[in-house]
């Protein structure tokens, strides 16, 4: 291998892994959103209760968490056509187009062996397919504990060391607020500031809805139709109603639901309570 | 390897034996037979499409030969390429450099493929060219990527220099300055096979020429041998057309004439010049130039009317 020619291909690579790595990330990060720990918990109740139905349909041993969501939606999709675009690409840079130019009769020239020359290209292919896998992985991990944290087995999609429940990765505890919790975080009392922003991302949210407008910012009709195919979970909402009353200074709504309560002009009340 | 030609300093540098390939419709080279001494400077004359730069190909190593070998240092071009281009430098006929590269770097990169180390050489190539080498290759003129590709070249010291159509795209002080340079690179020891269409650049610095038309090889003539059968046609004017004809009645089967106007006509002198000049100062002549002979005419002058066969 020589590794003048190596470097040289690795930095002309770099433009083309930048974009596609840019691409996969906003790709990885919606199919971490679709995600839903409810509809999943359902799913696992029905399969329990009809075991010989989904057996039926080959679905028996189904499985309905996060890491299996992930594996299903994006390692099929990212594992083939990403490298296939990436050796694609290489090869017509690195060899298609000087052959055809005439620009390889430069590296002929030199007393590097066919095979030298061939080995170095291939090398550097190696790694940037590798480096772009290691990137698909991180932004997995980053993407769905930012979302759902502690639902990921990142262990089990590859990951070195425990990054699940207990040992996260840093960047991904910080967008995701200090949760311990894991699922936790689902239940009523627990919520933080982060949830606020989910809310507003998830469009019009409960919170919306009781005060007969929109949520400002929110983006509205796409989540409420996703919301109805059962894709995108009411938690989001929820967490983010309680939040921002925990911020306004109303009372927690830690116990009871939101159908207790209702608004007066003093603000929000319980409903047993007027 | 090396301890052979050093003990033999004049054993053939690269020798070609029935090279052919046949691309078809007559095009390729057939039956190639020649030697290159070390230490001389062999140019390779032919017109466009003759077979020249195929041949430097398969001296390069590029493509493999269809019948007969190329050999050079004792090495099989295909098979050893590797080994051969270790102390070899080559300029392609159409030059083609990354052009994502700027000069420097590119030559930065080929250098250490090369395993050369010291860029004092380069430097001084780059200076004598007067190249820009951080300018971009692509936003390079014609002219500019082939001093590029001659620094390339010329900037290992090789034993063997491989150019096809060197001084294409250069200006005239550039071409003096690259034959100026081949002339320095004879003197340490170098060897060059240098291939043209210009019988002039041949003809300023190789010592030995082999002429190729159609695909075969013509004649390996000495350079010396070459200058003293080459025909000189002279045009000329007379002051009036009595002048001319009275000049056509007298010498014109001698000079070979040919009438190309009223009164102009075309003299060939076959190497005796001094009594052309000579018939000439008895008339009244209004003007005198002479024109380059033609590959084709110099071929003609080597075979007759039949052609090179």
């Amino acid at each position: 291998m020589s590794f003048a020619l190596f470097a040289r291909e690795l930095r002309g690579s770099l433009s083309a892994l930048l974009v596609i790595t840019a691409v996969l990330a906003l790709y990885i990060v919606s199919i971490a959103y679709m995600f839903d720990p409810e509809v999943a918990d359902n799913l696992d109740a029905v399969m329990a209760a009809m075991p010989d139905l989904f057996a039926a349909f080959g679905m028996a041993n189904m499985s309905t968490n996060m890491t299996d969501f992930m594996l299903n939606y994006l390692y099929g999709f990212l594992f083939t056509w990403v490298p296939l675009l990436l050796i694609m690409m290489m090869v017509n840079r690195m060899l298609v187009r000087p052959i055809d130019r005439g620009s390889m009769a430069c590296l002929l020239a030199t007393p590097a062996s066919r095979l030298r020359i061939a080995g170095s290209f291939a090398a550097c292919m190696v790694a940037v397919l590798v480096f772009e896998l290691v990137l698909i992985f991180a932004i997995q991990v980053a993407s769905a504990e930012a979302l759902f944290p502690g639902e990921l087995d990142a262990e089990k999609l590859g990951w070195p060391g425990a990054v699940g429940r207990r040992r996260r990765m840093p960047g991904a505890a910080v967008i995701a607020g200090d949760d311990p919790g894991g699922r936790g975080s689902r239940r009523a009392g627990d919520a933080q500031p982060r949830h606020v922003l989910q809310a507003l991302r998830a469009g019009r949210g409960k919170l919306g809805r009781r005060c007969g407008r929109r949520v400002p910012g929110a983006c509205g009709h796409s989540a409420d139709r996703r919301r109805d195919r059962g894709l995108l979970s009411p938690r989001p909402q929820r967490l983010g109603a309680q939040a921002l009353l925990q911020i306004t200074g109303v009372p927690p709504v830690s116990r009871g639901s939101f159908a207790d309560y209702t608004r007066t002009q003093a603000g929000w009340v319980n409903r047993s309570a007027v | 390897m090396a301890s052979m030609t050093a003990s033999r300093p004049t054993a053939a540098l690269i020798e070609v034996s029935g090279l052919t390939k046949d691309y078809g419709a007559g095009r390729g080279i057939f039956d190639l037979s020649f030697d290159v001494a070390e230490g001389e400077v062999f140019g390779f004359l032919g017109s466009n499409g003759a077979g020249k730069t195929v041949t430097m190909r398969h001296l390069m190593g590029f493509i493999r030969p269809q019948a007969g070998s190329a050999r050079i240092f004792g090495m099989d071009c295909f098979a050893q390429r590797a080994a051969i281009q270790g102390q070899l430098g080559y300029l392609p006929g159409e030059i083609a450099i990354y052009d994502d590269m700027r000069a420097g770097d590119y030559l930065k990169l080929i250098a250490s493929m090369r395993g050369q180390g010291s860029t004092k050489r380069r430097d001084e190539l780059i200076e004598r060219f007067e190249l820009d080498p951080r300018m971009k290759v692509r936003k390079m003129s014609k002219g500019n990527k082939q001093k590029v590709g001659l620094v390339c070249a010329f900037m290992g010291s090789p034993r063997l220099l491989l150019l096809d159509e060197p001084t294409s795209g250069l200006d005239p002080l550039m071409q003096a300055r690259f034959i100026e340079l081949v002339r320095e690179e004879q003197q340490r020891g170098a060897t060059v096979l240098l291939s043209s269409h210009i019988f002039e650049e041949v003809e300023r610095c190789c010592s030995r020429v082999a002429f190729i038309r159609q695909g075969r090889l013509c004649s390996v003539q000495d350079m010396t041998e070459v200058k003293g059968s080459r025909r000189h046609a002279f045009n000329v004017r007379f002051a009036r057309e009595d002048e001319c004809a009275r000049f056509l009645e007298q010498h014109g089967d001698a000079c070979a004439a040919q009438r190309t106007g009223a009164c102009e006509l075309e003299l060939a002198a076959d190497g005796k010049v001094d009594v052309l000049v000579k018939l000439l100062s008895g008339y009244e002549i209004e003007a005198l130039s002479t024109r380059e002979q033609s590959l084709e005419e110099m071929f003609m002058g080597f075979y007759g009317e039949g052609g090179a066969r």
